[in-house]
């Protein structure tokens, strides 16, 4: 059985060496082009009612984080007739806290930006309630490659019987956002039509005694699209052969901006981490 | 359509007129001394006729000759030639035995074919592969696999490193026709593709079509790859196998019923997971990740006229992670009797069966739930060769299949997590008839011309679903009892003729219709167990492949050299594209989240092989473009599909230094894939996104590797013969870029930054082969 034994030994050697794989930083020549608008707007059931963010792309490798669209006009209207023009509080940042959504009620928003109009709408779903959020006992998520265990919580609540129901979560710890629809979980209804769900949202950054909030936000179909092709387009790799073709998010809004403008019926619940 | 019907019908006519003289046939079948099975394209010359016929799929030959004295030679690859003479009076049966070459080396012969056959035949853009030939070529871990060397021939492409996913001239990998001893096999390869399911221990012969596809093959748009199995030995009792770096594979056979028919049973399994979990870090022994598979075939001669085959394939992956289970594979059964109704009739009647399937188990607290997908068909098919006389060979032929497709079935217990996801099963019958005749008009001319006709139809119980142009649902119809949903059919000719220029050389042209019905749902370039096949159905239609080629043959030194200039002209219709963020899983409205499309691909393959001597090989080089257009897609215009490249090269090289001592190299060299890069960024909720302007616009770094192998045959003892075989895979250790992710710069949030990962540097792996 000598030749096993070398077989054996070499494997050993190879498998654990050479299906590590290696990572470095190149340089690329990539095309450049006109910086096209992005708009990131919501209609909320909670303070502050309207936000609205403007900037513009920049070529990828501009070593330039944020590039706010300053000076726009931008108004926000209902489909009973009011209407608000919002105040640039922070460049790039629009705001009216005196516009409270309603749930059935349809939005619209107007942006007039560089000499260019842009309008979306959305109808605001209802607003479904938290029946619980608790926290499964002990630390139960192992986070492989760092090597924590992450202190996580659990959120039921119930699905309404019409079909076409679609969720993302918002999680804070101690009052500050550590997570946002651009992250999982996105919840649409197709498999769990009127069902409870029990999505469980965890995070390294959790730690006993912390206070969690969790918000249950209710979107439109639109939204689902635009989060969920969003969040495809984060997690798609460049080239590998497990990967799709990376493709820019759905938008709703009109001339060709990038983003999303959503009615977004809000509930939420605290809990204190054991 | 109906000039090329009335000018089959003329060539029919006219053939079935020709030459009233006395002629007789002379038939057989072609046997390996040593196994007795039978063999695959061995050629019988007959210089007094200037004729010759290669033995079919089961060894048979069948050739009409006027009365006459004639030199028979047989020959194959690796075997002594065999002449005899012969006086045809009348006519004869003669099964032909050929022995093991006792001068030749292993490997020496790059081929199995007639030495000009390559000139002579109507075939173009076929290549044959040699199991024996594949064993000398250097592979990654030792493992020797059909599909990685089939990547190694001109207009065949790798679907990526270590992938064994193939394109054939800018097809997509779905669109080859992968058949295992006749059964189609869905999924072909094993752990998301590094892997393929042929054990190369099991297997006879290969040939893969690429162009000129002949009338019998349909289904696919691409091209065909046709493997068959080993009988097994029907003279003794044998067993063979190798122990590798990370499978181990053994093979049993032996006859059954006294030199009437043989079995074989052949088995491997992957082990590369155990050492990982033996001494990794801890989570690490909660994963495993392997793959088995079996082989079995058995055989029978009934009479002298009829013999029974039996063949089965069962291969299962298994992959296991803390609370989620996954287990994937193909099972194929066949049953084939041939029948020789005449000398000049030969039939081949097969049942066969094929299945894929998935299961995938989700545990995730008190409850768990599987979700199980399958496709599964049912074949029956009759096909005929007809040796009309020493210029005409007819196939005719009928097929049908019993298509169930199974979505996606979930069973749970515990919680109601999901309520009745089911979805609906469908189902299809999908039918061909088929006649073709290879003719030779003169000297110079040879003709292969057929028609094939195949019919698809989609029956209930059944859910049709239309859609406007955002996926959503405008209308449902639901269908009962067995009638019928949806049809498609249509008329595939097939035609190629050859010009013998001399003796050594000579051009061909061929023209192909391919109609493919089911097509696969895939979003990601490699292969995974969850890719589904669908059906043709009111919203997906019949992709239809034109093919149009054109080619020179040359043979130089004796036939030592064979050199080839391929051409090639394809056109794809209702190409398949996926809406960004596709939901392929379990989606009951999957049609929804399609584009459609067209492809186009164009190309010149050069080829240069030297068959024979100490030093034998092959260089081979491809120059093609590959591209489509989806209205939805990239603004309307064409661009770069993910099959593309530019240049693609391989040598390969195998030198026999003496009877105990061969050496095999590999150089690939392939223009980098198109990939989508992003052009510019944007902060969303205070995270950096990419934006991208065009599909498939930049290209990857190119591609190169060289690997090296070395074969060590040990001293025979007694009955036992061993080798040991050293791979080197990427001996000069280049980085093939497999990925470029770009990402937030980790120390500095203002910056972007583009990261490159390589899969495989250099890697040593050793085999150990036994036979006894």
């Amino acid at each position: 059985m000598k030749p096993l034994f070398y077989i054996g030994a070499l494997s050993f050697l190879i498998i654990t060496g050479a299906l590590s794989g290696c990572q470095e930083v190149i340089s690329l020549d990539l095309k450049s082009m006109d910086p096209k608008l992005v708009i990131e707007g919501s209609v909320t059931t909670q303070s502050p009612m309207v936000t609205v963010y403007l900037s513009r792309t920049t070529d990828y490798f501009t070593p330039l984080k944020s590039n706010p669209e300053t000076g726009a006009t931008v108004v926000i209207s209902d489909n009973l007739g009011h209407s608000q023009t919002l105040k640039e509080t922070v460049p790039g940042t629009y705001y009216c806290t005196r516009f409270k959504g309603n749930p059935g009620c349809t939005y619209t928003l107007l942006v007039d930006a560089g000499g260019k109009k842009y309008t979306a709408s959305s109808v605001m779903p209802d607003s479904v309630a938290i029946d619980s959020l608790v926290q499964p006992p002990g630390p139960d998520v192992y986070d492989y490659p760092n090597n924590l265990m992450n202190y996580s919580v659990l959120t039921t609540f119930l699905d309404p019987p019409a079909h076409g129901n679609y969720y993302g979560m918002r999680m804070y710890k101690n009052g500050r956002l550590i997570r946002d629809l651009t992250r999982d979980p996105l919840i649409s209804d197709r498999l769990t039509n009127g069902l409870y769900q029990k999505p469980t949202l965890s995070d390294i950054a959790l730690q006993p005694n912390d206070t969690v909030r969790v918000d249950l936000v209710a979107i439109d179909r639109a939204g689902y699209e635009f989060y969920n092709t969003l969040q495809h387009a984060f997690n798609s790799g460049t080239g590998s052969p497990f990967s799709s073709p990376p493709e820019n998010p759905v938008s709703n809004i009109s001339n060709g901006a990038i983003g999303y403008f959503g009615a977004y019926a809000i509930t939420s619940k605290t809990i204190i981490l054991r | 359509m109906k000039f090329g019907l009335l000018f089959f019908l003329l060539l029919l006519i006219s053939t079935a007129l020709q030459a009233q003289e006395e002629k007789y046939t002379l038939s057989g079948t072609v046997r390996d001394s040593a196994s007795g099975e039978s063999m695959i394209g061995a050629t019988i010359r007959i210089p007094e006729a200037h004729t010759g016929i290669s033995t079919n799929a089961y060894g048979f030959y069948s050739i009409t000759l006027p009365a006459g004295t004639y030199t028979v030679i047989c020959s194959f690859v690796g075997k002594k030639t065999k002449s005899f003479s012969l006086d045809l009076q009348k006519s004869e049966h003669i099964d032909i035995v050929l022995p093991e070459s006792a001068v030749a080396l292993r490997n020496v012969e790059v081929t199995a074919r007639q030495t000009d056959q390559n000139i002579r035949s109507s075939d173009m853009g076929r290549d044959h592969l040699d199991i024996d030939q594949i064993k000398s070529i250097p592979v990654i871990f030792g493992e020797i696999d059909v599909l990685k060397t089939l990547t190694l021939l001109p207009g065949v492409m790798s679907a990526g490193e270590g992938n064994t996913g193939f394109y054939v001239r800018g097809g997509g990998a779905d669109q080859n026709l992968i058949l295992l001893d006749e059964a189609v096999v869905y999924n072909a390869s094993h752990l998301f593709g590094f892997f393929s399911v042929f054990n190369g221990d099991a297997v006879k012969d290969i040939t893969l079509i690429k162009g000129g596809i002949p009338a019998e093959y349909g289904g696919r748009l691409s091209s065909v790859l046709d493997i068959h199995t080993n009988d097994g030995n029907s003279k003794k009792f044998t067993a063979r196998g190798g122990i590798g770096l990370i499978s181990s594979r053994l093979t049993l056979e032996g006859p059954l019923g006294s030199d009437k028919g043989s079995i074989l049973i052949s088995g491997r399994r992957t082990y590369a997971d155990l050492f990982p979990r033996q001494f990794g870090p801890g989570r690490l022994k909660d994963i495993s990740l392997y793959f088995y598979d079996l082989n079995l075939k058995a055989n029978y001669r009934v009479t002298d006229k009829d013999q029974i085959f039996l063949s089965g394939y069962f291969g299962r992956d298994i992959m296991s992670i803390p609370s989620l289970d996954v287990i994937w594979g193909n099972s194929t059964a066949t049953l084939r009797w041939n029948h020789l109704f005449s000398d000049k009739l030969f039939m081949n009647t097969s049942a066969v069966m094929t299945d894929y399937q998935y299961k995938i188990t989700i545990s995730s607290g008190p409850s768990d739930f599987a979700i199980t997908s399958s496709i599964r068909d049912y074949t029956g098919k009759v096909g005929f060769e007809y040796y009309l006389n020493e210029n005409n060979k007819i196939k005719f032929g009928v097929a049908e299949t019993y298509h169930t497709f199974t979505p996606g079935k979930v069973s749970s217990n515990g919680l109601d997590l999901l309520n009745d996801p089911n979805i609906d099963k469908k189902y299809a019958l999908e039918g061909a008839v088929y006649i073709s005749n290879e003719q030779t008009l003169t000297e110079r001319i040879i003709v292969n011309y057929g028609l094939r006709y195949s019919i698809f139809d989609q029956i209930a119980p059944g859910k049709t679903f239309h859609y406007d142009s955002t996926g959503a649902i405008t209308d449902t119809t639901t269908y009962r009892g067995h009638r019928r949903i949806q049809e498609y059919g249509g008329l595939e000719p097939r035609a190629a003729i050859t010009f013998l220029l001399g003796k050594t050389s000579s051009v061909k042209a061929s023209y192909t219709r391919t109609m493919q019905y089911v097509q696969l749902l895939s979003n990601t370039t490699s292969s995974t167990p969850v890719d589904l096949w669908v059906p043709c159905s009111n919203v997906i239609k019949p992709q239809i492949g034109d093919q149009y080629g054109l080619g020179y043959f040359r043979n130089f030194h004796s036939n030592d050299y064979e050199t080839s200039v391929e051409v090639y002209y394809k056109s794809m219709q209702n190409q398949i594209d996926y809406r960004p963020g596709a939901d392929l899983v379990l989606n009951p409205v999957v049609e929804s989240q399609l584009y459609f499309g067209r492809g186009r691909a164009y190309g010149t393959e050069f080829f240069i092989k030297k068959k024979t001597g100490k030093l034998n090989g092959w260089i081979g080089y491809t120059l093609s473009r590959t591209e489509r257009q989806f209205n939805e897609i990239n603004g309307g215009n064409w661009y770069a599909s993910r099959q593309d490249r530019t240049h693609d090269v391989s040598v390969v090289a195998i030198y026999d230094l003496n009877k105990r001592l061969s050496f095999g190299a590999v150089w690939v060299y392939a223009t980098g894939n198109a990939v989508t890069f992003p052009v510019a960024k944007y902060e969303y909720s205070g995270h950096l996104f990419s934006y991208y302007t065009s599909r498939n616009g930049y290209r990857m770094p190119d591609y190169h590797r060289l690997d090296l192998s070395l074969t060590w045959h040990c001293k025979k003892r007694k009955h036992l013969e061993s080798e040991w075989n050293v791979s080197v895979y990427n001996v000069y250790n280049r980085h093939n870029t497999y990925s470029i992710d770009f990402q937030q710069d980790p120390n500095n949030p203002d910056n972007t930054q583009a990261i490159r990962t390589w899969l495989f540097g250099i890697i040593p792996s050793i085999t150990y082969n036994f036979k006894f």
